[in-house]
């Protein structure tokens, strides 16, 4: 019925124990053959039949210990052809034998599209799928966020430029299509070969991070705010167990967002110490600021900083006012001072709050284990940043694939219409990153950059 | 009193196909016209043709409309625009004798036994209960009819605009019409407000050519319908002229900016983008020094030239004095004046890819009524909802055109899902599936459902069927014929690499500096083909790779259009749903999940959620 192959990790991500990759689609057998080895044993699978092997690439080249095992339809979940793979746990492996598997043929899964495809294989019943159903809905635009808010910044802005230049390209040469007799100055293969070839390197550039996990990183977005000096940069300190950001009595003293990557209880968060929120004229401060409310904007959790030495202020309020719909730790510290904050209830719920100590490490270990309980009881939404990050690095590999063809078509010397079927296929495909449609960008950059027209 | 299966409202591109259509399926066809003496007038550009609308040309063709034919009769220079790129893109183009076409339309028209012909305007529209009953005339007289089209174009409430000076005329100073946008109205149907323009015309008896550059036709002319005969259609052409604007004439464009009703504020309606007066492109490029003028004949029996590249609504003393400037025009006097155009049409997402509106079964709409602009694109329209109406009137199926099969798809899908905001205009750019919907193969592509729809006469499709075959043939004798290393010295000749051992005389087509027409000297037992059939059978085999990736490009396409959305569909019930999307596809209630997915502002996840539900409501049933 469904005509693509799907995988997606379907435990609970984390590190520790196992972690097992599943497939379904027509494709599942044949890429589980393509990935996984067995030591002597070259018999056919038998069906329904867990294996023991390695996981690895065309080049031999191991990322995983697995088990696996094939399931012939429709005896299965989806009633389709499916494959395991258990792996351990650690996300490095598991995303690896993903890669694997996605580089194979199979695309990610939006989330819910196993039991989607349950119920319309006519495997689950309806009153489940209706439930299902507003679920898909709902995490499909919230996976999206997720790939652009993790590719915001540099990442995205390049993603972005990439677009932008082949929209270029292929106006250039659309409007001399559509307008062969106005002087424009004509595009040359050359051109277009030379700007594809640009655009490649820097492909290459992108995906290599992607996939190197040094953007596309995986794991629960998590911000540490609050008004300056309560001590958020101790917090990141203590989280990482190690003195990453400078820590002194000066307010003010964060003035960029850091970013590390930690493991909290075999929870992987991603953790960003940001600028103290409060008014300011410095310059650089203010950037500070702005980003710690993006962060804010952004993150799956956030861990609200107050100091508890201290009555509560302007900013504490509307901090807590403003984020009361989120999922969020408020951390009261300095609980070795003497207490002098007074919180509403209004502002906040009780379950939110922790009372700790960074300088006596007081209270710590309940932060930890706040944090952890969150996120195996689902309380913190994850976004499926693995997935989304992998599928980020497909549309980035789909891009280049699409330039790769438009300096094969200028090399064999075809025309230059023949070069706009790919680069409309390598536009697409940054669209999913991006969120433009092609066919607009085109015709309106025709319009507003060329003169046309009788 | 005769009693009509189909009324035509209008006599223009779109209603004469529309007319011919319905006649030549054998339904009793009326069309009322508001002055028999501008049926196929082509009150702006003397051309049929470019750039993509020579692929609509060539489409109206092979589904056994007028418009090819009727050019191919009349037209008085030829160009094949775009030999230097890949097939896809070529487009034909045909400068007419303006007058010489609306005769031969006429004459064809009057030729039809089951079509008659009715100067008198249409005032109102009579619908019962969501079904078309008839139509009402200025008098009073009641015509009852099974369906109509409507084929206004740019009548309806048009006012033309020059300088501060605005009359309440149509296209070329004529009569305009009023009292069925009032009609429109009471039917419920939404109406917009276009805008658009035509240059002035000259006396070519007082320019001087001598100071602009000449532009020839084709030494061979390929004509435009698949069944006139080339050999037949060789004629001596007439040249069109080159020239440029200058700083003087900005300058005084410039000058006179405020007496424009464009930047007065004058106008109502929205103008194209693609189509800018000269005011606009001084506006918006300030940069460019000079601009393209191209001189074009109106006619063989006429001095009158079109002055392409210069429309405008500047007052009559500011048009005289600016194309003054202009080399070779110095000494011009102009014939008509420049002007703009506003009128009512309708937002054609109201409409079915059948051109009927989705509230008023047998009512019918077509070309610039629908928010379209050009000759060939309201031609277009009108032959596919002609066939339409006379399908209906003979109860039997619609015929529709998707995307994959033509630009005729493209544009219908286009007007009728997304809407449009500006006056449409085709562009090959707009065709993601370009490569297949070739001009060269518009028959291949569309003569079978002209021929299902009993347009297209038996003989025609026979012969049709002929050359269908023959290609086949051909492309699988290429691939079994064998080259071998006798041919390398034909080879070094061509340049082209030396064979070690045998190899199909495909791959050697496939080579880029080789082709079929080419490889005839090593090809013996070749068989007797046409031209056109050659043709085929090099860009098949030639660019076989692209053509195979796009056609699995339009497989997946496919597989959306076939999935339909229920017609009582309650979209504020489905969960999942963003709101945007809820309001968008209850508005416009797409036919299937690939429309609906073209829809601006309905997302892919919104898509993913519709897809769903179908195939629940299908378990369910
Ligand atoms: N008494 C006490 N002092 C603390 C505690 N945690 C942090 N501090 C002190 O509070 C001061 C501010 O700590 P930081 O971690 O730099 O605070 P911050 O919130 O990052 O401040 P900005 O970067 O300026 O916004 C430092 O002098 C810390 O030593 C605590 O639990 N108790
Ligand atoms: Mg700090």
């Amino acid at each position: 019925m469904f005509d693509d192959t799907i995988a997606a990790l379907s435990t609970p991500p984390g590190s520790g124990g196992i972690g097992v990759v599943r497939v379904s689609g027509d494709k599942a057998l044949s890429i589980l053959n393509a990935v996984f080895r067995r030591k002597k044993d070259a018999s056919a699978m038998k069906s329904h039949t867990l294996y023991y092997g390695v996981a690895a690439d065309e080049k031999g080249e191991v990322a995983d210990e697995v088990l696996a095992c094939y399931m012939k339809k429709p005896a299965t979940y989806t009633r389709e052809d499916v494959v395991e793979i258990h792996c351990h746990g650690g996300s490095s492996c598991v995303a690896g034998v993903l890669r694997l598997v996605l580089l194979n043929g199979a695309r990610p899964a939006e989330p819910g599209e196993f039991t989607k495809r349950a119920f319309i294989n006519g495997r689950i019943d309806l009153s489940r799928a209706e439930a299902v159903m507003d679920v898909i809905s709902a995490k499909t635009d919230l996976a999206r966020r997720a790939a652009i808010n993790r590719l915001q910044g540099s990442v995205h802005k390049e993603c972005a430029e990439i677009s932008t230049e082949i929209v270029s390209v292929l106006a250039r040469v659309e409007a001399s299509i559509d307008y062969p007799e106005h002087d424009l100055e004509e595009i040359t293969l050359k051109d277009v070969k030379d700007r594809s070839l640009r655009l490649i390197k820097r492909l290459d550039r992108l995906i290599d991070g992607a996939h190197r996990g040094r953007v596309l990183q995986y794991g629960v977005e998590t911000a540490i705010v609050g008004k300056p000096n309560v001590g958020k940069s101790s917090l990141l300190n203590f989280l990482l167990g190690e003195d990453r950001a400078i820590v002194s009595d000066t307010p003010g003293t964060t003035r960029d967002a850091i970013q590390e990557c930690a493991n909290i209880k075999g929870v992987p968060l991603r953790l960003a110490d940001t600028a103290g929120i409060r008014e300011t004229t410095d310059e650089i401060e203010r950037m500070g600021v702005e980003k710690a409310l993006r962060h804010i904007d952004s993150a799956d959790l956030l861990i609200i900083v107050l100091d508890g030495s201290s009555p509560a202020t302007e900013e504490d309020i509307s901090l807590l006012m403003n984020t009361r719909e989120r999922k969020r730790i408020v951390a009261i510290n300095k609980s070795d001072l003497p207490s002098a904050l007074h919180l509403e209830e209004e502002w906040i719920k009780p379950d939110e709050i922790i009372k700790i100590s960074l300088l006596d490490e007081i209270g710590a270990n309940k932060l930890l284990e706040k944090i952890k309980d969150m996120f195996f009881l689902g309380e913190i939404e994850q976004k499926d940043t693995l997935i989304s990050g992998l599928r980020a690095e497909q549309a980035l590999r789909r891009c280049r694939d699409g330039l790769c063809n438009v300096v094969r078509a200028v090399d064999a010397g075809l025309p230059e219409d023949f070069c706009t079927i790919d680069l409309r296929e390598s536009h697409a495909a940054l669209g999913e990153i991006t969120g433009e449609t092609t066919d607009d960008a085109v015709i309106d950059k025709i319009f507003s950059e060329f003169c046309v027209g009788k | 009193m005769t009693d009509y299966d189909v009324v035509i409202i209008g006599g223009g591109h779109a209603g004469c196909e529309a007319a011919l259509a319905c006649a030549r399926m054998g339904v009793k066809t009326i069309m009322f016209v508001m002055n028999l003496d501008s049926i196929a007038m082509m009150p702006c550009n003397p051309n049929i043709g470019g750039t993509s609308k020579g692929h609509l040309v060539r489409e109206i063709d092979a589904l056994g409309g007028e418009m090819a034919k009727n050019i191919d009769k009349t037209f008085i220079q030829s160009r094949m625009l775009n030999t230097g790129k890949g097939p896809a893109v070529h487009s034909l183009r045909a400068q007419a004798d303006k007058a010489a076409y609306a005769t031969e339309m006429l004459k064809t028209l009057q030729s039809e036994p089951n079509l008659s012909l009715r100067q008198s305007e249409v005032t109102d529209i009579s619908v019962q209960n969501g079904e078309l009953k008839g139509v009402f005339t200025r008098s009073g007289a009641f015509t009852p009819c099974k369906a109509a089209v409507i084929c206004v174009g740019t009548y309806m409430r048009s006012r033309c605009l020059c300088g501060d000076v605005i009359t309440d005329v149509g296209p070329n100073g004529l009569k305009n019409a009023k009292r069925l946008s009032e009609s429109f109205a009471k039917l419920d149907v939404s109406m917009m407000r276009f805008k658009t323009g035509t240059p002035a015309r000259i006396d070519g008896a007082t320019i001087d050519r001598s100071k602009m550059q000449i532009q020839p036709g084709d030494e061979v002319i390929t004509p435009f319908s698949f069944d006139t005969d080339a050999s037949g259609a060789q004629r001596v052409q007439v040249p069109c002229y080159l020239t440029y604007t200058n700083e003087r004439t900005h300058r005084i464009i410039r000058q006179n900016l405020s007496r424009s009703p464009i930047y007065s504020n004058i106008i109502e309606g929205t103008g194209a983008r693609y189509c800018p007066s000269i005011e606009d492109k001084i506006v918006r490029f300030a940069d460019k020094d000079r601009h393209q003028v191209f001189i074009e004949p109106e006619g063989e029996n006429t001095t009158e030239m079109y002055v392409s590249g210069m429309s405008t609504s500047m007052p009559e003393d500011v048009q005289e004095a600016m194309y003054r400037t202009v080399p070779g025009l110095e000494n011009c006097r102009l014939t008509r004046n420049g002007y703009a155009i506003e009128y009512d049409c309708i937002d054609a997402t109201q409409l079915t890819l059948s051109l009927e509106f989705k509230h008023i079964k047998g009512l019918f709409s077509a070309g610039q009524f629908n928010g379209s602009s050009g000759y060939e694109e309201a031609a277009a329209q009108g032959l596919v909802a002609g066939i339409n109406a006379a399908l209906f009137a003979l109860k039997k199926p619609a015929m529709t055109i998707d995307r994959s099969e033509g630009y005729i798809g493209v544009l219908i899908d286009d007007l009728t899902a997304k809407g449009s905001d500006e006056p449409y205009r085709m562009m090959t750019s707009r065709a993601e599936y370009r490569l297949l919907l070739r001009q060269d193969n518009a028959d291949l592509r569309l003569m079978p459902k002209g021929y299902a729809a009993g347009l297209v006469p038996k003989d025609r499709f026979e012969r049709f069927e002929a050359k269908r075959e023959s290609i086949e043939r051909e492309i699988k004798r290429v691939g079994q014929v064998m080259a071998t290393p006798e041919a390398n010295a034909f080879l070094r000749s061509q340049n082209s690499a030396e064979l070690n051992s045998g190899v199909p005389l495909r791959d050697l087509i496939k080579r880029p500096e080789l082709d079929y027409l080419k490889l005839a000297p090593i090809d013996r037992n070749r068989p007797k083909i046409t031209r056109d059939v050659a043709e085929q059978v090099n860009v098949r085999i030639k660019f076989e790779g692209y053509i195979k990736r796009q056609t699995e490009q339009v497989e997946r396409f496919k597989r959306l259009e076939d999935k339909k959305l229920p017609e009582n569909i309650d979209y504020s019930t489905i969960s999942g749903l963003r709101i945007e999307a809820r309001q968008k596809l209850s508005a416009a209630m797409p036919a299937n999940i690939g429309r609906a997915s073209r829809i601006t502002g309905v997302s892919p996840s919104d898509t993913a959620v519709l897809l769903a539900y179908i195939k629940k409501a299908r378990v369910q049933s």
